[in-house]
């Protein structure tokens, strides 16, 4: 249970914050945010949005539950199981995110309010749908105003779509070094020459990039005033929407893209390999809430725990494999998607590294699933066996692994271009290491193939 | 705060120049003080709120100025956009209705 404290994420907005009191996730609403509030439920908006599933659930427990004086209400949101960051998402995740603060901002304005802040980081997958977390996100209608956080949804949303569309899908990683967002000068200067004579991208990005320079040194007193109408801020949201719709990325020419298409696997091999995880899935006792398998490709194995009514994020290093699980599994609402290089898991970042957690800081999952994955750390990035043992057992309390031998023909594939410096990559090796962090509580041979299966459990969880 | 005491203390005061400050006059002292000191601080209480109601984020000066000089454009966006769509929607009603018509006509 985590100590009752302030979200490390949960400051910059003096609306309120998030904090964790008596093993509850509850966020305080503060003076200031007295009137949004209001305005929120008496216009009608909040309730638009959760039946749209557009903004998360929230019950108003008792004040006594808050945390500081300043707390006018404190609200318990709908518990998400998993947090996850745009720099994770695949490209449609960060396009639906996108598309997802477009109808929020629109039915606020149809609503006399707006949207103060659109940081994809406020957006969540629940349910397996993008939602608005923060229902501290609102404010009252002032006409004549521009939109204030436009700067603030072309850093989050339209420079890295337009990055990953128009440039390499790869450049989503630069989410995770820009906290607020890709600037939008570094944005336009990757991407300009793909995209001088798209007229959207030309004004959102090229020209909003020039404009933020021009008018950098401008002193608060000489920042433009000037009508902008109602309409004009529904156009705005046209505008944009149209922009991030207009943007495609087709997974495809990566790595893995088509890894289930070229493996080494017989279809007598496959079923086996599904029958067994299947089996150890449902063996695991108590029933796990989540599950996390690492090395997911385009979530085939995953889809077996979400099929036992498990929550399961499917990692994968690769862009398109995690693309085609998240469009082809959009009905399936307890899959996950997620990209990861476990060579160099997601770190702790942001002010005092406490804004976003790292991966292990999102764990331990009740259960890892491991499979097809170990020869690629230990022989694909020559990681010590017992090294691997310490992260699993960071990251999970049950662990299916796939032990997959040198004999077997993609560890060959591996080996054949670089020298066999792997004499301590032995199944003996294997056991010897993993035995030190976890029970073995089953162990049986994937028909068809040299492979072997393991169920292990976390030693010191009991 | 205590300079506007000051201030107001000073300003009373010479109207009440040669003559001895009584309770009465001690008494409307401390009500002018008590007044000045709620207005001052009604008036922090709202800048704070009114600061706080105000973007925590950078809005940006070219943001806002890029949006004013496309703002006519976006409104006449919506406009056109809004009428595509009704437009659209008035169409799909009634071809709607006019299939509805042709298929209960082919089941009678």
């Amino acid at each position: 249970m985590p100590a009752d404290a302030q979200i490390g994420a949960s400051f910059r907005d003096p609306s309120g914050f998030v904090y964790h009191k008596e093993g509850m996730l509850l966020r305080q609403v503060n003076a200031s945010y007295r009137e949004s509030l209001a305005r929120l439920a008496d216009s009608g908006l909040y309730q638009d949005l959760t039946a749209g599933g557009l903004l998360i659930p929230h019950t108003q427990v008792a004040l006594d539950h808050a945390l500081s004086a300043q707390a006018i209400a404190v609200l318990k949101p709908e518990f998400i199981p998993t947090i996850s960051y745009p720099y994770e998402w695949c490209f449609s995740q960060l396009k639906d995110a996108a598309i997802t603060t477009l109808q929020i901002q629109r039915r606020a304005i149809e609503h006399e309010m707006t949207l103060k802040d659109a940081s994809a980081y406020n957006i969540q997958f629940n349910h397996g749908r993008p939602v608005l977390i923060d229902s501290l996100s609102f404010e009252p209608y002032e006409p004549g105003k521009p939109w204030k956080p436009y700067k603030q949804f072309c850093q989050h949303f339209v420079a890295p779509l337009v990055l990953m569309s128009r440039v390499d899908v790869r450049l989503s990683k630069l989410a995770g070094s820009f906290i607020d967002g890709i600037p939008l000068d570094l944005a336009s200067k990757i991407s300009k020459p793909a995209t001088r004579f798209n007229p959207r991208i030309a004004v959102h990005l090229h020209l909003h990039a020039k404009m933020q320079r021009s008018q950098s040194s401008k002193a608060p007193q000489n920042q433009p005033r000037g009508a902008f109408g109602k309409n004009a801020l529904l156009g705005l949201v046209e505008s944009l929407q149209s922009l991030v719709e207009s943007l495609q990325w087709k997974p495809e020419g990566t790595e893995w893209a088509d890894y289930y298409s070229d493996t080494n696997y017989s279809s007598a091999a496959m079923s086996d390999k599904h029958r067994l995880v299947s089996s150890y899935l449902a063996a695991i006792d108590p029933k796990p809430a989540t599950v996390w398998d690492i090395g997911a490709n385009n979530g085939e194995f995953s889809a077996l725990a979400t099929s036992q009514g498990i929550h399961t994020v499917a990692w994968d290093i690769d862009p398109a494999a995690v693309e085609k699980n998240y469009r082809s599994r959009r009905d399936d609402r307890l899959m996950l998607p997620l990209m990861q290089d476990l060579t160099n898991p997601s770190p702790a970042i942001g002010w005092s590294l406490k804004e976003r957690d790292s991966l292990i800081e999102r764990g331990p999952a009740d259960a890892v699933m491991a499979l097809a994955l170990i020869h690629h750390l230990a022989i694909g990035n020559n990681v010590p066996l017992p090294e691997i043992a310490s992260f699993m057992s960071k990251i999970g309390r049950w662990l299916i692994l796939e032990f997959v031998p040198k004999q077997d023909s993609q560890v060959q594939r591996l080996l054949s271009t670089r020298e066999d410096i792997y004499s301590e990559y032995t199944q003996a090796s294997f056991e010897a290491a993993f035995g030190e962090k976890f029970d073995f509580v089953r162990k049986e041979a994937v028909g068809d193939t040299v492979r072997t299966l393991y169920l292990l459990r976390r030693r010191f969880d009991h | 705060m205590f300079m506007g005491h000051k201030r107001i203390l000073t300003a009373n005061g010479a109207r009440t120049l040669n003559t001895e400050l009584d309770s009465a006059s001690i008494f409307i002292n401390m009500k002018l003080f008590s007044r000045a000191l709620n207005l001052i601080l009604a008036c922090g209480c709202f800048l704070l709120i009114s600061r706080s109601a105000n973007a925590y984020i950078d809005a940006g000066s070219g943001s806002y100025l890029l949006q004013i000089i496309f703002a006519g454009f976006l409104g006449g966006l919506y406009f056109v956009m809004s009428a595509f769509r009704n437009l659209k929607a008035a169409v799909v009603k009634r071809v709607g209705i006019r299939k509805g018509n042709d298929s209960s006509e082919h089941a009678g």
